[in-house]
Formats: structure tokens, C-alpha cells, sequence
């Protein structure tokens, strides 16, 4: 696997350089910082994208690499994007917290973050049983319309709009924080059992 | 050693190896206990199959010219005068039939042919 | 023991199908699968690594049944140049090196290295700059470096320079000196195939119409060309197929069955399957 994360990685980071560089603007503006971690969770799939332009899945599939190692791969891919981006972002909060510039409370940003995070994850769970099963090229609008609008939907219901820059928590998410990371892993957990399956069926 | 091997000749490729080997055991050239190079080392130089050139190692030793040492290679067997003797009155029994046929064909008696020999042979 | 072996493999694709597909490679030979574009070449190397799977029959690689468990070690033994299907483009060959070394419990990097500059490949170069020959390169060097005891190359000479063909056709020659090295490598084009293969195997439309030792294909049989009236003596069973242009008869015909005195000509392997294949139709 660690030649798989290998390959996504020096693909990625090569070809993307722009997109880091807004990723990091991003999470530097407070409110934004949702965006960045989407955007981490997107890279899997302009890792697909290269991967099939290259038709490397097909020379993949003769390597010593089993089909749910090719899955697990690109998911494992996207929590470390995803996640290194997250604690990137929660870095930054910190830093303008102890700078005094932090706007609104220290906790309830690491539970944006920590919420992003997961709903960030939980949409690439949606979109790769898709990509594994159709490929990206032909799923490229199912996977931005999927992923727009969860990022609209978080966005908005943090803030009382989009471009707000205040987070206001509703009450009930220190409640809700546990809840949604064990619906976060059941949805990861049946989303590579499906993205298993759809990449052995393809064989037949 | 000097193996060639033509393409244009309607001779088998196999043939081709077995003769010239044999040939050079016969004329001395290859002597005995001398190591013959390596069925896969000769397919892959000459570039040809490694079936084939089995097949002519094969047939060698089926003949008694060469002898395989499991694990060590092949070599030239002991030379055998009375095998050498029997392969040339082989050789010179198909020369003699050839013209034996072309005498055939232009009407020469045997006497006119045995003549001929000795000329040949007093010119020497 | 066989590098290969492929009993009553089948497999089904809409309309396509390899049928009752018999196949086999003794180990430290090169077999060259040939067939037009289309004919199951593909499908057949796709069936051999487990990448599609067999509807039927049983598939062994260097010894192990492919749907063993035991098989994802094979795949470490087996080097891989297929046609069309790259690395990604935006790495270079330095990367592949580091992908690879993880990928391959054998990768060797000196080996693999040595090869990118016996190919002329700069390993700063990214993928998307190279020709195609490049491309191609880059992927048997891959295929060499990790101790591979069996290559798999699909269409891995087409396209390429001749020059460039004999060069890598001389390191597969190379690399069978080595007793249980086998080489398995399919072109639509014969002549590409027929100056190193051992054996050859004729795909046509999804059936296996010839499964031969090459040189034997070539003693058995020969070329005869005789005028039309001349052609009538030769016996029904000697001849494997005729063509006719008008001014005289070209025939394919067996050696072994000939009465003697006729000029028989040396056939090309390429000439021999297109007669056979011709007279399959027939």
C-alpha cells in the first residue's frame, strides 16, 4: 500500500501545486477553513483522474496488489489528505487564538473542524463506490454536485450565511459529536465493503 | 568453434547444428573430452530456439558423438575409429550412388567409370 | 515444470468469446502469441494474472493455480509490460523507483537504473514527455528490475522503431538464458515475434487455431509454386493451402508428404499461419 499512497501523493502534489497553495489560503481565513478540508478529500479523485488517463489500473491489477488493497489505498489516501489539512487548520486556530485574533470560541472551532472533517470523509465515502464502479470521467458531475452542496449545507448551517465568518455551534453538537462519529465510521466502514465489491465485479 | 547457420537452405535448423558439430568431431577439430557450450549459451548466441538445439544435442548423443554429465554439460565422447570408419563408407556409398545415377543417365559402362577412377587416381 | 498453463479456459463478452482455451508455456522458453487486433490476446494475459476472470477451465502461473491464495506471491514473480497502460504521467523515473521498491519485495534499484541508461531515459524526464518507444522502455525496465522469473508483454513491440525492436527483443533473448526464465509475448505482427520465439500460438477469434514448436512449423511445412496443370498431381493431402493469382499456384504444402523431386521453399511462420488460418475458414 505504501507504494500505492506513494504514487497518489508525488502524482498530486506535482500536479496540483496551485491547489495546495489555495488550500492553504484557505484554511487561513477564518470561516473558510471548511473549504480546505473538502478540498483535501477531493484529492483521491484527481488522483482517479490520473490513474485513469494512464489506464494504470490495468497494470495495477497485475502487480502484487489485491483488489481491497487498491481500495483501502485510496481511502487511506484521502484520510491522510484530509486529515493533514484538518490539523493543519486546527493549528492555525490555535495560533490566532493565542494571538488573541482566535473569533469565537477555541472548542467550538476543533468542533467545526472535527464535524468538517468527518461530513469531508463521509461525501468521498458517497463518491468512491461511484468512481470505482464507473470510473471518474463519467462520474465527474455526480461528484461535484455531491460535493458542493454538502459543503453549501455545512457552510450555512455553521454560519447564518455562507461568507460568514462567525461560527456559531448549536447547542445540541457537543451532544451530537459522538453520534456523528460513529455514523461517520459505519458509513466508511459499509462504503469500502461496496467500493471491495465493485472493484472485484469489475474483473467479471 | 564456427557454427553457421543458414536460413536459406531447406535444411533444418537442427540438422544443420548436428552436422556441423559432427563434422568438426570427425575432422578432429572438436577433440575428445572437449566441452561443448551449453544448449541454452549456443540457443541464445546463435539466437535461435532452445528446442531446436536441444534436439540437435539429442540426436548427437543418440549417435555416440557426444556424452551429456548431468548438472556438468556436454562433451565430446571417446573418438571411436571404427564409428569414424563406418560414417566415411557412408559418406563415400552416397557419393558412389550419386554416380552411380548420373553415369546412368549418360550412358557410361562401369569399366569406362572404374577407368576414369584410376586416371583420377594417377594424377594424384 | 510449465510457466504457464491454460486448460479449457473460457470466457464470455457479449459477443466475444475465448473458447476452450489450451495453452502452454514450458519454463525457460518464449512463446509468442499472435492474433489479430481483437482476436483475445488481451483477454487471454488478462485471464493468466487473475485480472479477469475465467468462466471456466483451470489457469496455472509458474506452478500455482491463480485463484489461490498463494498466487498474490506469483504476481511478485511475474513482470508486466502492457500496451497503452502506463505509469501516470507526471512521474519521471525517479519516482517510478520509489513507487516500484514498494511495490516489489525484489525491486532492484541499481538494475533498474542501469537499464534507464542503457534505454537513454533521463530519469528527471517525466512520463508525459516520452515517445512511445520510451514509454515502453520504461515499462520493461520496470519489468526486469524486480527478479521476475516470467515476463508477460502484450503488444509491447508495436509501434516501435525496427531498431528499437531488435534492441528490446535482444534483451528478452538475454533474459531466457537464465533456465527458468519464460517469456510470454503477444503482437499482432509476426515477424516481430518470429526471430526469438520457441513457440508459437496462433488467436483467432477467440479459439487457439495453432499452438506450435516454431522450428518444427517451419520443417514440416514449405512453399511450392507450380503452374496450374502441374498443381494437379500433388497429392490432396499434402497441401495445407492454396492460392491462386492466375498465372500459377502457390501452395503451403507438407514436406514429409511430398514425393521428392519438387522444389520446396522455406516458409515465413507468417506465411504459415495466414495459409492455416485461411484454411480453417475454409
Amino acid at each position: 500500500m505504501r507504494g500505492l499512497l506513494l504514487k497518489d501523493w508525488l502524482v498530486v502534489i506535482k500536479q496540483t501545486k496551485v491547489y495546495f497553495v489555495l488550500m492553504f489560503v484557505f484554511a487561513l481565513i477564518p470561516g473558510m477553513g471548511v473549504y480546505s478540508i473538502f478540498f483535501g478529500a477531493l484529492l483521491p479523485m484527481t488522483a482517479f483522474a490520473y490513474d485513469e488517463r494512464s489506464r494504470w489500473g490495468q497494470m495495477a491489477e497485475m502487480m502484487p496488489y489485491s483488489p481491497r488493497k487498491v481500495v483501502e489505498e485510496k481511502y487511506m489516501f484521502g484520510y491522510l489528505m484530509a486529515g493533514g489539512i484538518s490539523v493543519l487548520e486546527a493549528v492555525i486556530q490555535i495560533l490566532y487564538y493565542l494571538a488573541g485574533a482566535g473569533q469565537g470560541g477555541l472548542a467550538e472551532n476543533m468542533a467545526v473542524i472535527l464535524v468538517s472533517v468527518m461530513m469531508a470523509l463521509n461525501v468521498m465515502a458517497l463518491q468512491m463506490p461511484v468512481i470505482f464502479r464507473i470510473g471518474v470521467e463519467k462520474s465527474r458531475i455526480f461528484l461535484m454536485f455531491v460535493t458542493i452542496s454538502v459543503m453549501m449545507a455545512l457552510q450555512s448551517f455553521f454560519s447564518r450565511s455562507v461568507f460568514e465568518t462567525t461560527v456559531v455551534l448549536p447547542e445540541w453538537s457537543s451532544f451530537m459529536l459522538p453520534g456523528i462519529l460513529v455514523v461517520t465510521l459505519v458509513i466508511q466502514l459499509l462504503s469500502r465493503m461496496l467500493s471491495v465489491k465493485f472493484c472485484t465485479d469489475k474483473k467479471k | 568453434m564456427e557454427i553457421i547457420i543458414k536460413n536459406s537452405s531447406g535444411q533444418p535448423i537442427y540438422e544443420q547444428i548436428y552436422a556441423q558439430i559432427k563434422d568438426m568431431i570427425l575432422a578432429g577439430d572438436l577433440s575428445e573430452g572437449e566441452m561443448l557450450p551449453s544448449i541454452r549459451g549456443l540457443a541464445k548466441d546463435l539466437r535461435i530456439s532452445v528446442i531446436t538445439t536441444k534436439r540437435a544435442y539429442d540426436e548427437l548423443e543418440r549417435a555416440g558423438y557426444v556424452n551429456t554429465v548431468g548438472g556438468k554439460g556436454c562433451f565430446v565422447a571417446e573418438t571411436n575409429r571404427e564409428l569414424i570408419r563406418e560414417e566415411h563408407l557412408k559418406e563415400i556409398e552416397i557419393h558412389m550412388n550419386e554416380i552411380a545415377k548420373l553415369a546412368k543417365s549418360c550412358g557410361l559402362t562401369n569399366d569406362t567409370l572404374i577407368e576414369m577412377f584410376q586416371l583420377l587416381d594417377l594424377e594424384e | 515444470m510449465n510457466a504457464i498453463e491454460m486448460k479449457h479456459v473460457s470466457k464470455t463478452y457479449g459477443s466475444f468469446a475465448i473458447k476452450d482455451l489450451n495453452l502452454t508455456l514450458p519454463e525457460g522458453c518464449i512463446l509468442g502469441l499472435v492474433g489479430e487486433n481483437g482476436a483475445g490476446k488481451s483477454t487471454t494475459i488478462g485471464l493468466l494474472m487473475h485480472a479477469v476472470l475465467k468462466e471456466a477451465g483451470e489457469i496455472k502461473v509458474l506452478g500455482v493455480d491463480n485463484t489461490s491464495k498463494e498466487f498474490q506471491d506469483v504476481r511478485e514473480d511475474v513482470g508486466i509490460v502492457l500496451d497503452e497502460a502506463y505509469f501516470p504521467e507526471v512521474l519521471n523515473g525517479r519516482d517510478v523507483n520509489k513507487i516500484m521498491k514498494y511495490t516489489y519485495k525484489n525491486w532492484e534499484e541499481e538494475t533498474f537504473f542501469r537499464y534507464l541508461t542503457q534505454f537513454g531515459i533521463e530519469r528527471q524526464k517525466m512520463f508525459k514527455e516520452y515517445s512511445k518507444g520510451m514509454k515502453m522502455k520504461l515499462a520493461i525496465a520496470v519489468a526486469l528490475s524486480h527478479r521476475a522469473r516470467l515476463l508477460i508483454l502484450d503488444e509491447a513491440t508495436s509501434g516501435l522503431d525496427p531498431i528499437v525492436r531488435d534492441e528490446i527483443l535482444d534483451i528478452f533473448n538475454e533474459f531466457t538464458r537464465e533456465e527458468n526464465h519464460s517469456v510470454l509475448i503477444s503482437s499482432h505482427i509476426v515477424s516481430d515475434l518470429e526471430k526469438i520465439c520457441d513457440y508459437v500460438a496462433f488467436l483467432h477469434q477467440g479459439t487457439l487455431v495453432l499452438h506450435e514448436e516454431k522450428d518444427r512449423l517451419q520443417e514440416t511445412y514449405g512453399i511450392l509454386r507450380l503452374g496450374r496443370k502441374e498443381a494437379e498431381d500433388i497429392p490432396k493431402e499434402a497441401i495445407a493451402g492454396v492460392r491462386d493469382n492466375g498465372y500459377y499456384k502457390e501452395m503451403l504444402v507438407k514436406r514429409r508428404l511430398l514425393p521428392g523431386n519438387y522444389t520446396i521453399e522455406r516458409a515465413g511462420i507468417e506465411e504459415i499461419i495466414l495459409y492455416l488460418a485461411r484454411g480453417e475458414q475454409i
